[in-house]
């Protein structure tokens, strides 16, 4: 079996982290935050370990670093966080979004509580900046975007974004579902709030994501509950990490993630996006001068370790599938980004995602690639 | 019972244990309850005062210091 499918979770997780999840599961089975008692306290210290950890990874306090169940949630939580303190306000994201942006906001906008605008990403990243430029008013408060898209790895101009946001006084939001431990972006490059997933390039567990803040932008919950604080109080806690902490949290994988961020620290960032890089160029340059073969790259932009290709005349399920017969696995479709593959213009019958991890290899690609050759309809 | 220095969170209790313990000053993440509600925070021998001022330092804020001796 040889699994690319690592932009919807990496898989195999490291060995540490497997077995971390197991020791969590056995030896801090308390729950964390609540008791007092030596077995909570234990599990809340190896929590508290992961939230530093998590917390510099992103430049960010352990305060402001909050446990979610998923990136998705994250994003929730930041965009109806800022959303309901701020008031009706006016909201810019692009056209490279998945739908964990997009929806909320569609939500936000179907509820009256605020209207937005999509940039168009257009074919460079001056274009871009220049695009969500043009959009900013005197209403606008929030700006959330990708750092790279999940479906064609289309890195966007985080940095150039900053600077305008900062002009402008308006809260940025990016979504480094795809980018975390690729991209080494943190909240000291003055992005506000960073929502990331434990279970894609941090190699944590499934069921663990990540939302840190500086704190400039004030957040409320979506969900309340015991939060272990205030416990006498009606009211949720307005403090974080509790106030978006409700109910007791994924302790093993949280705990597990540790090691995935140790993990990924011990390979060092810029190696894991250089050797997936490799990959992706040598994916590449055996398959891009075929003429039954699309690939959705361009010369002018950067891009994460994905790379979205299309048979011509195939349905990209069906080739999906015939590579999982033969023991390759990577995800066709729409990646849960219309948008991404309108501007693709795979928009109709979607595309198949090249996305692979640390741990494959050249073989891998190349036995991908003799298979892809050999396709038969 | 020793000095008992209440924090606004369990987080903010586990932080200020890391970063008593690193200044060697000796304390224990503790969880006590009165009747204003359950509190997480610090148990020490030290100077309570002075814990709170050196981690007030470090951004975390005591609530409370329930005194050797006090009833809470």
């Amino acid at each position: 079996m040889i699994y690319f499918d690592n932009a919807a979770t990496t898989y195999p997780k490291p060995l540490a982290v497997v077995r971390e999840a197991e020791r969590a599961l056995l030896d801090y089975g308390a729950n964390p935050g609540r008791a007092g008692h030596r077995l909570s306290a234990l599990t809340s210290l190896k929590v508290y370990e992961t939230r530093e950890k998590c917390a510099s990874f992103f430049g960010a306090e352990a305060e402001n670093t909050v446990f979610t169940l998923n990136c998705t949630e994250a994003l929730n939580f930041a965009i109806k966080g800022v959303a309901e303190k701020t008031g009706f306000c006016h909201m810019i994201t692009t056209d490279l979004e998945h739908n964990s942006v997009i929806r909320p906001l569609e939500r936000l906008r179907l509820q009256h509580k605020i209207a937005y605008s999509v940039a168009k990403s257009g074919d460079t990243d001056d274009e871009l900046v220049k695009n969500i430029g043009m959009l900013i008013k005197g209403s606008t408060r929030l700006i959330v975007m990708t750092a790279g898209c999940n479906v064609d790895g289309r890195i966007t101009p985080t940095k150039k974004i900053v600077e305008l946001a900062k002009k402008y006084g308006i809260c940025l939001i990016v979504d480094m579902a795809q980018a975390s431990g690729i991209l080494p972006l943190t909240l000291k490059d003055g992005i506000n709030i960073i929502c990331a997933p434990g279970h894609k390039g941090l190699y944590g567990p499934m069921g663990t994501g990540i939302l840190c803040t500086d704190g400039k932008y004030p957040l409320s919950s979506l969900m309340e509950g015991g939060t272990g604080s205030q416990s006498l109080d009606i009211n949720q806690p307005s403090f974080l990490p509790d106030m978006l902490e409700s109910g007791t949290i994924n302790t093993s994988g949280v705990i597990a993630l540790a090691k995935g961020i140790d993990f990924v620290h011990s390979k060092g960032i810029d190696n894991i996006r250089t050797h997936e890089n490799m990959l992706c160029d040598l994916f590449i340059n055996k398959l891009s001068d075929r003429n039954n073969i699309t690939i959705y790259r361009s010369k002018s932009l950067s891009y994460l370790p994905v790379v979205a290709f299309n048979l011509k005349g195939e349905d990209s399920s069906y080739v999906a599938q015939y590579l999982s017969d033969r023991g390759i696995y990577l995800r066709a479709g729409f990646h849960c980004n219309f948008l991404a593959h309108k501007k693709l213009g795979t928009g109709t019958g979607g595309a198949l995602r090249f996305a692979p991890s640390v741990f494959n290899t050249r073989n891998d690609v190349l036995k991908l690639i003799t298979i892809i050759s050999d396709f038969k309809h | 019972m020793k000095n008992f220095i209440i924090m606004k969170s369990s987080t903010q209790a586990m932080r200020a244990q890391h970063i008593a313990k690193s200044m060697k000053i000796n304390v224990l993440y503790t969880k006590r309850t009165d009747k204003s509600g359950c509190h997480f925070g610090l148990e020490t021998d030290y100077d309570p005062d002075r814990l709170c001022r050196m981690l007030s330092l470090h951004g975390i804020e005591c609530t409370r210091i329930v005194r050797k001796g006090d009833k809470g």
